[in-house]
């Protein structure tokens, strides 16, 4: 498998995909760390407990809350992403082109997943650091305290962060590259994505609090932000984990029973 | 012919997509070192077969094996075997020699084949164009050109002469008789008969899913009505000739353009010609040109799938 880890990162490595990669982690610590630190209130005019605060900001793991708060968010365009570019590969004949080369199905589908989910780590690596200097940037200007940050403490919470956004990206990738080879269109696949990451699980949770702590898409999602006021971090890892798992086998049947014809 | 002297043993291979029977118990041999011609109509299941023998799609019945390994239970044989089914499909964005490197990398093979394989389909001077900007002609050469890459033993091509031009078809023809003068293995589907003709020393030939005819290619051609075709020095005899001829009890005689066609049926054609020559000198007939013409594989293929239409047996 690593052959084709090692092939279908030479893909990802060019200068263009590069670019792109960086461009939307750049664009996406720009929109969260603005939206962030502009949002951001004193907790005791904020009760709920949702949105950031300034207090929260100031904390030890102020200088990636921006990114934190933001890798939620990101679901629908991790899911659509893998799901559109598995289906690419079924639908233009690419997968069929590599399968005469390497027919044990299970190791090029796997090893073409691995490879995006180790580009896209590298890119929220990129996105995280990229949060981290423009909160730098925008703290003095919104009354935030960085004097926390830059100890032990703010590199462990930074640390933890990015691994839980990172374990978040891995469940959504996996549900991606699944919904990716149940459906054969990319139209339909995209349609399907953004439905479901997006209004479906959303508002079945806001009507129905049981969906909250059981829905693929949210467990993520809660993972990706390290636990949420409704779900907590090591539930919502468990169920993302035990999703994957359950995704990943009904991938390589699927895989493995189908006819390559296109 | 001893089992182990077939790269390619298929037998009552089926497959069915739903309610269509795209391969009906099919059943043919490849001998070890040949080019096979694999031939039949649009839709007869020759793409579909190609795929099943290197497992991209699964049969619904039979077996199958490809230099000895049962296609069911095994896939080391895949490492032996070099394809181009359907259209070629490669990443547009790379350049040929990307792509290639891509599969090499799957594939695990040799990394001095890249430039070899370029070499030998004509592509070394385009070897850095991306392969979006590539010609139909193009893309079938880098399809052959990625068969060809692991160096295998045998060689399965579907339509590797689609797209390509005259000289690009000749090439192929070259490049084809080369690799089985390797002493490797070549199935290949082509509507090109005039071209399989050419290269082939097998044929496998199917309609509707089904085998009409297999074996050795000169065997076919030689069971084929040859014809003899006889043209008279003054174009007012060509009528008289046809009387001639069909009065003396040649069983089909027909005028073609200049000349006569008289069909061979069931005698050898340089019989039939001296036959035609001595009946038309007897009957004060010069003869301009006297010549006999073997059964092409068009003809017979026509034959035989005529023949099938009208319920006989192949």
């Amino acid at each position: 498998m690593t052959s084709v880890v090692d092939a279908e990162l030479t893909l990802l490595r060019r200068r263009r995909m590069l670019m792109l990669g960086v461009g939307t982690a750049a664009a996406f610590a720009l929109i969260t760390t603005l939206a962030t630190f502009l949002s951001a209130k004193p907790a005791a005019i904020s009760p709920s407990g949702r949105g950031p605060t300034l207090e929260g900001l100031s904390a030890a793991g102020g200088a990636t809350e921006a990114f934190r708060i933001g890798t939620g968010f990101l679901g629908v365009f991790v899911i659509v992403t893998f799901a559109a570019r598995m289906t690419m590969e079924f639908s233009h004949g690419t997968m069929r082109t590599l399968l005469v080369h390497e027919p044990r199905r299970w190791r090029v589908v796997t090893g073409k997943t691995l490879a995006l989910v180790i580009y896209s780590a590298g890119i929220l690596a990129v996105a995280a650091g990229l949060t981290a200097v423009m909160s730098v940037a925008l703290a003095p200007g919104q009354d935030v305290s960085t004097a926390h940050w830059f100890g032990l403490d703010g590199a462990q919470a930074a640390v933890g962060d990015y691994l839980s956004a990172a374990a978040g990206l891995l469940g959504w990738a996996i549900l991606g590259t699944l919904l990716g080879l149940v459906f054969r269109s990319v139209p339909v696949v995209v349609a399907v994505g953004v439905a479901w990451a997006g209004p479906f699980e959303h508002l079945l949770g806001q009507a129905w609090s049981t969906a909250i702590r059981y829905f693929p898409g949210l467990q993520a999602e809660a993972t990706a932000a390290g636990g949420t006021i409704d779900v907590s971090y090591q539930h919502a890892l468990a169920l993302t984990l035990f999703y994957s798992a359950v995704a990943t086998a009904a991938g390589l049947l699927i895989v493995a029973r189908r006819d390559i014809t296109a | 012919m001893n089992p182990t002297d077939n790269a390619i043993v298929v037998r009552e291979l089926t497959k069915r997509y739903g309610r269509r029977l795209a391969v009906d118990r099919l059943s043919f041999d490849v001998p070890v070192g040949v080019v096979a011609g694999f031939i039949g109509p649009n839709g007869a299941g020759k793409s579909t077969t190609l795929a099943m023998l290197v497992r991209l799609v699964r049969p619904t019945g039979g077996s199958a094996a490809v230099l000895g390994h049962d296609i069911a239970t095994s896939s080391e044989y895949i490492r032996h075997v070099g394809a181009l089914i359907e259209a070629p499909a490669f990443y547009r964005s790379l350049t040929a020699r990307q792509n290639l490197g891509l599969i090499l990398k799957i594939g695990r093979h040799d990394p001095r084949r890249i430039d070899a394989v370029l070499d030998e389909v004509g592509l070394a001077e385009r070897a850095t164009d991306r392969y979006g900007t590539y010609s139909a002609g193009m893309k079938q050469r880098l399809g052959i050109a990625a068969a060809l890459l692991g160096d295998p033993d045998v060689l399965l091509l579907d339509e590797p002469a689609s797209g390509l031009d005259p000289v690009g078809i000749a090439d192929m023809r070259k490049l084809l008789t080369s690799v089985a003068r390797e002493g490797r293995t070549v199935l290949v589907s082509s509507h090109a008969l005039a071209d399989l003709e050419q290269i082939c020393d097998w044929l496998v030939m199917i309609d509707r899913g089904a085998c009409l005819y297999q074996g050795a290619a000169d065997q076919l051609l030689a069971a084929g009505t040859a014809q003899v075709h006889a043209t008279p020095s003054a174009a007012e005899d060509l009528e008289r000739l046809r009387g001639v001829l069909t009065a003396a009890g040649h069983p089909d005689v027909a005028i073609s353009g200049d000349h006569i066609v008289v069909a061979a049926e069931g005698l050898e054609a340089r019989a039939v010609a001296v036959t035609v020559n001595r009946e038309a000198a007897t009957a004060g007939i010069a003869l301009a040109r006297l010549e006999t013409v073997a059964a092409s594989l068009e003809d017979r293929y026509l034959e035989m799938v005529a023949h099938r239409q009208d319920g006989g047996q192949p």
